[in-house]
């Protein structure tokens, strides 16, 4: 664990209120985005942080953190996005035909022209269907199985296969006039 | 194939590719440069932090062990007055409420009676309810703002990359679609843009005039085009040139053209309006200039060549 790290633990550990404002000046933002990408509602993404934030305070005294805060923090947000999913039995639209890729702007409107392949390849991702960027990233980034999204979105893991498929072949069908 | 896939992941990529290698690398590309992604969207890491910092002064005030029964009694009185007033704050300042558009533009009134035209592709998040002493609002792509005017409660709002636009009570168009700039074209009363992380880009902006603000740079200039064109349910060109018929015409269905000089220049008369699609208004302009060719390169691109004749 670097120095850094050690300081806040040290400092959880002495109920210093400081390390609060260094928690959320390091970790908030990137833990609203890391829930965002998995419940697309800012407003909960940010609740689900407090709560977070709220379960270190209380264990300051005890905690023993072996990996590191960052991601201790992560993985505890993560668990709490799934669980609201599971209770919310949060639906998305059904979009599971790929009729009409040809139709849907490249990135919005931005000028797709101009930006770098990794931005562009955000920018579509940007644009999936809600139900299929959350599949999506529930693999690509919190490398769950289909078994387990299928578990936390209620549906089959047939259906996760589907979805990751389409992302995808939405991706290269958008991106081929890109692609060298 | 990747050693950092997934077992699925990797049956996936095979059964996307069929065994084509090109296939299978554009694949990989896609994957790898996707690490990166992040939802473009900023949270408020300072009023959650204030939020924070209430709720656990709140939680761990000691209780009191000292003092008469009445003064024990009062302070719990205060503590739940207190508790209560802070739920009702949280609760309306965390009330928010996000539109988000994909293909037609939406309405929106505020609390305070601010109306928003917002774009195509674009999100706007914004409380249900206003505090006494100040307006927020947060906006990703493009709308056009009209202010309730307000002296006591300016009304900001917040774009990516801590690029902030402040006003009183006025009317203006923001455009932050682009990755290094943001475009705000007032239309009427005064506008403050800037970025809150370097003092140096802030400019104040009047009617008529566009702010531009990009990583390092501030400026306005005068402007004159339709810029609004986007709202509006319909539009006439009356012998403008085509290229600044095609800016107002791809602004309004989301779609850009790229002219090539020889057809910069053509003068041309066309109304368009909402219920068109691009290929009729497309359309149109062939018809005046047989010589003209309108070529669809992606699905938001297309390259104008040819003459006027």
């Amino acid at each position: 664990m670097e120095q850094k790290e050690l300081d806040i633990l040290k400092g959880l550990n002495n109920s210093d209120e400081r390390v609060i404002r260094i928690l959320f000046d390091d970790y908030y933002e990137y833990l609203c985005k890391s829930i965002y990408r998995v419940v697309p509602d800012a407003s909960v993404a940010e609740d689900i942080v407090q709560e977070v934030f709220m379960e270190l305070w209380k264990k300051r005294e005890s905690i023993q953190i072996t990996t590191s805060i960052k991601a201790y923090l992560r993985r505890s947000a993560l668990n709490r996005a799934l669980n609201y999913l599971r209770k919310n039995k949060v639906r998305f639209e059904e979009e599971d035909q790929i009729p009409d890729l040809g139709s849907q702007d490249a990135g919005g409107q931005t000028n797709m022209e101009v930006m770098e392949l990794k931005d562009r390849i955000h920018s579509i991702i940007d644009d999936l269907p809600e139900r299929c960027r959350l599949i999506f990233g529930m693999s690509r980034f919190e490398e769950m199985s289909y078994k387990e999204i299928a578990a936390a979105l209620d549906i089959s893991a047939k259906t996760v296969e589907n979805q990751m498929s389409k992302a995808l072949k939405i991706l290269r069908v958008r991106l081929e006039p890109y692609m060298t | 194939m990747k050693k950092s896939l997934t077992q699925e992941q990797k049956s996936l990529f095979e059964s996307l590719s069929q065994n084509d290698e090109a296939t299978l690398r554009d694949l990989e590309q896609i994957w790898d440069n996707s690490a990166s992604y992040e939802p473009k969207i900023t949270f408020n890491k300072d009023a959650a932090y204030g939020k924070f910092m209430k709720d656990i002064q709140t939680k761990d005030a000691p209780a009191s062990t000292s003092g008469s029964i009445g003064t024990v009694l009062l302070r719990s009185a205060i503590a739940i007055a207190a508790a209560v007033a802070l739920f009702l704050a949280y609760n309306s300042m965390f009330s928010y409420k996000t539109i988000k558009t994909t293909d037609k533009i939406d309405f929106a009134t505020l609390a305070d009676g601010t109306e928003i035209w917002l774009n195509k592709h674009s999100e706007l998040r914004y409380p249900r309810s206003f505090a006494s002493d100040a307006r927020n609002v947060s906006l990703k792509g493009e709308a056009f703002f009209d202010v309730s005017k307000d002296d006591s409660a300016p009304f900001t709002v917040e774009l990516s990359n801590d690029n902030l636009v402040t006003v009183l009570g006025t009317s203006f168009n923001i455009n932050d679609r682009f990755k290094t700039k943001v475009e705000v074209s007032v239309s009427e009363g005064k506008v403050n843009l800037q970025n809150t992380d370097d003092d140096q880009l802030s400019i104040d902006l009047t009617e008529g005039q566009r702010g531009i603000l990009k990583a390092d740079e501030i400026r306005s200039e005068d402007f004159e085009d339709n810029f609004l064109a986007w709202k509006d349910t319909e539009m006439s060109f009356n012998g403008e040139s085509l290229e600044s018929i095609l800016k107002d015409v791809g602004t309004f269905y989301g779609v850009q053209f790229k002219l090539d000089n020889a057809t910069v220049d053509c003068p041309l008369t066309i109304a368009v309006d909402r219920d068109m699609n691009v290929s009729d208004a497309i359309a149109g302009i062939r018809k005046t200039f047989s010589s003209i060719k309108i070529i669809k390169t992606t699905n938001t691109l297309y390259y104008v060549q040819g003459s006027c004749e």
